[in-house]
């Protein structure tokens, strides 16, 4: 179904943490194209969630073995 | 935007079809018996603007297997197309059609205007959810008689929040997903570092940590958890570097001193160096064995060519002197008779022979040499493949260290003990084989000693190769031995609580990524759910303001279906996860799921779905309502068509596609607009090829008004008595038209209805009685009776054989079906 875009771009248009910017427009993105069912909107998101912890610069200090 | 015809072909119960459904009217009136696909006739408007059906999408999240494949008609052998020609608010018309092909996949349609593949967004054609013109009988209710949060979510699709109560959703649904379900790198890292919790316990510094590692889930905090860390490493370590590199060198020195402490397991390693030195033990034996074997050799030859130069020669020598002794040469010296020519010769043999000895010694000497070097060589190597041997008190340490497992120790000990004596045996047989060489020479050239000597050297290359083999043999198996063992050793020397310390604290900073991931982790939880918080306090502000306007709509048109109710609808509340149906009783506030009756709630269902389709931003100029008057008495279907329905037409200029089953409802609604422009259709009965509609044409529009005025009061009445003359007179006309095949002579123009009983029994099969039938009412309807004295508007019962004479004279003839 094509929605009402308004409310959600007025919405993205107040937020600022960078999180939550990814998470919107990743939404964004996904529900306003053709034939994609609600039910992947979610796994859309969580999709997103693992990608910025992969992401999350991780401190290497070698192995466990001392 | 208006439809001025619609096509359906092989879309749900119709089959092939190319002819068009004329609906240029302002009301258009569709009445059929139930299951004759009256409702395939809204579902193709949903489908052909909005690509799919409110039913499909409820019956697809039940089960997308039984609903699939449900656009298209169960018969067809061509593609599915729904087309409309529309007229849009600036005059321009277009023919809009969705096609489905046969074996699309997933269903997938095609767009077209005016026959050119293109998106209807193209001429500004967007339809959203907050503007749905079809309203459908099954979906009145579907938002009330459900879950709160389900209420919410298509309250605010009408609204036009769905997107934004999409992404609470989506959002709850992510979150859920990776908290229940998270990443292997999250669930690796809380196992690695719930290692570290028990002993992280036992350190001041870090208690805090470990309560929280401990924790199921793990919870970090990964400034505090670090810094404690590096807190707890400086005081074991007992330095401060600046680095974390440089604080965990000072924990790996901390840890080696404090397992000496315990036992110094150098003592009893390998050499660092052990294994080069085997290597080049093991590369020398044969070389070596070989040397040797050259001096037993040149030993050998030696001993020969003294001997010979002793024995032969020194025995000649003699033999000859006592034979020449009295015959031979006077000396020039002595006077002797010894310097014949054969004596000569005897000297010179006798120089030559010691020459050999001379050579056979320089050789000997050579490879005594070699040897020494070569068994100079191994004697120093030794040392470095040989282990040491810790003191009775060490060897007691390490067995209150494998108490429990005394076995173990023994057995390594056994191989201990013969790698050491192979050492010592070994040395001991280098040090023999290179005192026998450096005296060597010496004694051979002493007959006390040089049997002896001889001897020696011939025994000394097997049993130097021997030893040398055997301590390689056992060096290698003690080093398999060592590192099996090392490895229980070191367990039980770092259950020492120190070093346990030590090494949690430096595993648990070298772990810091693994606290990384688990607070990012966290970080994206927490940041989640606030942006949910955000979602839900945007959704209900949002909710409150467009209620506050849209919500009056719809007590409005709930009002307008029930007018002076003291039990009804009383409004709509956002709250969280929810909207709220307020309903009243006589002042007091209750549920109205709750407590409304299937009318009411009918009611209720009925104006939401009008609100939405009567948003001012809607592109669409039409609604269509699908039997929309379900489980409503006549008062409430009368309010309905009285006043919801001029309402529609006057106040939102919206064209109406109205389909019901009651025939009534279609008749006195046709009856009540008879000013408008209507189309009315009836569905007269469905075959294998689809419905079978007809247009309800002139005689039959007039019958339903008349028996929907004959249903009004007294002035609606009169209507219909006055319109009964004008249908008697429309009746000849036809008829005349139908059989004689001419209209009606001149004469006949503007003439009264009585008048025209002339003409009816002109035509050709009409009977006497039905003309003296005919006549009867003709009477009944006659003006000239109305001005009598004492005159009263006939009663409906009165009125209704009249009006049941003429329709079955109309059906006789064919005028009406």
């Amino acid at each position: 179904m094509i929605s009402n875009p308004q409310y959600l771009d007025e919405f993205i248009g107040q937020q600022t943490d960078a999180i939550h910017l990814r998470l919107l427009q990743s939404f964004r993105a996904i529900c306003r194209q053709a034939h994609v069912p609600e039910s992947e909107f979610a796994a859309n998101l969580r999709q997103k969630m693992d990608e910025i912890l992969a992401e999350t610069s991780h401190e290497d200090f070698g192995s466990d073995n001392q | 935007m208006k439809i001025l015809d619609l096509t359906i072909s092989d879309f749900r119960g119709f089959g092939r079809n190319e002819k068009p459904l004329k609906l240029d009217s302002d009301l258009v009136l569709f009445y059929g018996s139930n299951g004759y696909g009256k409702s395939s006739i809204a579902e193709a408007i949903e489908w052909l603007f909005y690509g799919a059906t409110k039913r499909r999408q409820l019956g697809d999240s039940y089960s997308k297997v039984e609903y699939a494949g449900t656009y298209a008609n169960v018969h067809r052998k061509h593609p599915t197309e729904v087309s409309a020609r529309v007229r849009m608010s600036d005059g321009h018309e277009y023919t809009l059609t969705r096609r489905l092909p046969l074996n699309a996949k997933d269903e997938v349609s095609q767009l077209f205007i005016d026959g050119t593949p293109k998106d209807f967004a193209t001429i500004g054609l967007n339809p959203a959810e907050t503007v749905y013109p079809v309203v459908t009988q099954h979906s009145l209710q579907t938002f009330i008689h459900t879950r709160p949060k389900e209420r919410r979510d298509a309250i605010s699709a009408a609204l036009g929040l769905e997107e934004v109560t999409q992404l609470k959703s989506a959002l709850d649904g992510a979150r859920r997903s990776f908290n229940l379900t998270p990443p292997t790198e999250v669930t690796a890292a809380r196992a690695h570092l719930k290692g570290f919790a028990v002993i992280l316990s036992t350190i001041p510094e870090t208690t805090a940590v470990a309560a929280r590692w401990n924790q199921t889930p793990v919870r970090v905090d990964h400034k505090q958890d670090v810094a404690a860390l590096e807190r707890a490493a400086q005081k074991l370590s007992g330095k401060s570097p600046p680095t974390r590199a440089g604080l965990l060198d000072a924990l790996r020195e901390a840890r080696r001193d404090a397992s000496k402490s315990v036992f110094d397991t150098n003592k009893i390693s390998p050499a660092p160096i052990a294994e080069a030195a085997l290597s080049r033990l093991s590369n020398g034996a044969q070389p070596t064995r070989e040397i040797l074997d050259k001096v037993a050799d040149e030993t050998a030859q030696t001993v020969a060519i003294t001997t010979a130069a002793y024995s032969t020669e020194l025995l000649a020598f003699w033999e000859t002197g006592l034979r020449l002794a009295p015959e031979g040469e006077r000396c020039p010296m002595c006077e002797a008779l010894t310097l014949t020519m054969r004596q000569r010769k005897i000297i010179q043999g006798r120089v030559a022979a010691q020459q050999r000895v001379v050579e056979a010694n320089t050789r000997l000497k050579a490879a005594i040499g070699r040897a020494v070097t070569a068994l100079e060589a191994i004697e120093q190597t030794i040392p470095s493949t040989t282990v040491g041997s810790p003191s009775q008190a060490e060897w007691e340490t390490l067995s209150r260290l494998m108490a429990g497992i005394e076995s173990t120790l023994e057995g390594f000990r056994a191989v201990h003990l013969t790698q050491a004596t192979s050492g010592r045996e070994l040395e001991d047989e280098i040090r023999a084989a290179l005192s026998r060489m450096r005296t060597l020479t010496q004694d051979l050239a002493n007959p006390a000693k040089g049997t002896q000597a001889a001897q020696d050297v011939i025994r000394i290359p097997a049993s130097v190769l021997v030893a040398l083999e055997k301590h390689i043999a056992t060096a290698k198996a003690y080093r398999i031995a060592w590192d099996e063992f090392f490895r229980v050793v070191a367990e039980r020397i770092a259950t020492n609580s120190l070093i346990g310390q030590i090494d949690t604290v430096g595993k648990a900073l070298k772990a810091a990524s693994s606290i990384s991931i688990l607070a990012a982790f966290d970080s994206i939880l927490d940041s989640s759910k606030i942006l949910m918080q955000r979602t839900e306090t945007y959704l209900q502000k949002k909710q409150t303001e467009m209620l506050k306007q849209r919500g009056k709509e719809v007590q409005d048109l709930y009002d307008r279906l029930n007018p002076g109710a003291s039990v009804g609808f009383e409004g709509m509340e956002p709250a969280s996860d929810q909207i709220r149906l307020n309903a009243r009783s006589f002042g007091v506030r209750m549920s109205a799921a709750a407590n409304l009756s299937q009318c009411q709630l009918n009611c209720l269902g009925l104006a939401v779905w009008i609100m939405r389709a009567t948003t001012p931003e809607s592109p669409f100029g039409f609604i269509v309502l699908d039997d929309p008057i379900q489980s409503m008495d006549d008062d409430h279907c009368e309010a309905f068509m009285d006043s919801v329905l001029p309402y529609l037409m006057d106040d939102h200029g919206k064209q109406i596609i109205l389909l019901s089953h009651v025939k009534d409802i279609i008749d006195r609604t046709a009856a009540l607009n008879v000013t408008r422009a209507i189309k009315v259709y009836h569905f007269e009965k469905y075959e294998k090829s689809g419905p079978v509609i007809t247009e309800q044409v002139k005689l039959a529009k007039l019958l339903s008004e008349i028996r929907a005025y004959a249903d009004g009061n007294e002035s609606h009445r009169a209507i219909a008595v006055d319109r009964l003359r004008v249908l008697i007179e429309q009746f000849v006309r036809e008829l005349h038209l139908k059989i004689v095949g001419t209209p009606a002579a001149p004469e006949y123009d503007n003439v009264a209805a009585s008048d025209l009983l002339k003409l009816f029994r002109q035509i050709p099969g009409t009977s006497p009685d039905e003309c003296a039938r005919l006549k009867d009412t003709v009477g009944f309807t006659d003006p000239a009776h109305h001005s009598e004295v004492g005159y009263t508007v006939p009663q409906k019962t009165n009125i209704q054989p009249h009006i049941q004479r003429l329709e079955t004279l109309m059906r006789k003839y064919g005028l009406i079906s």
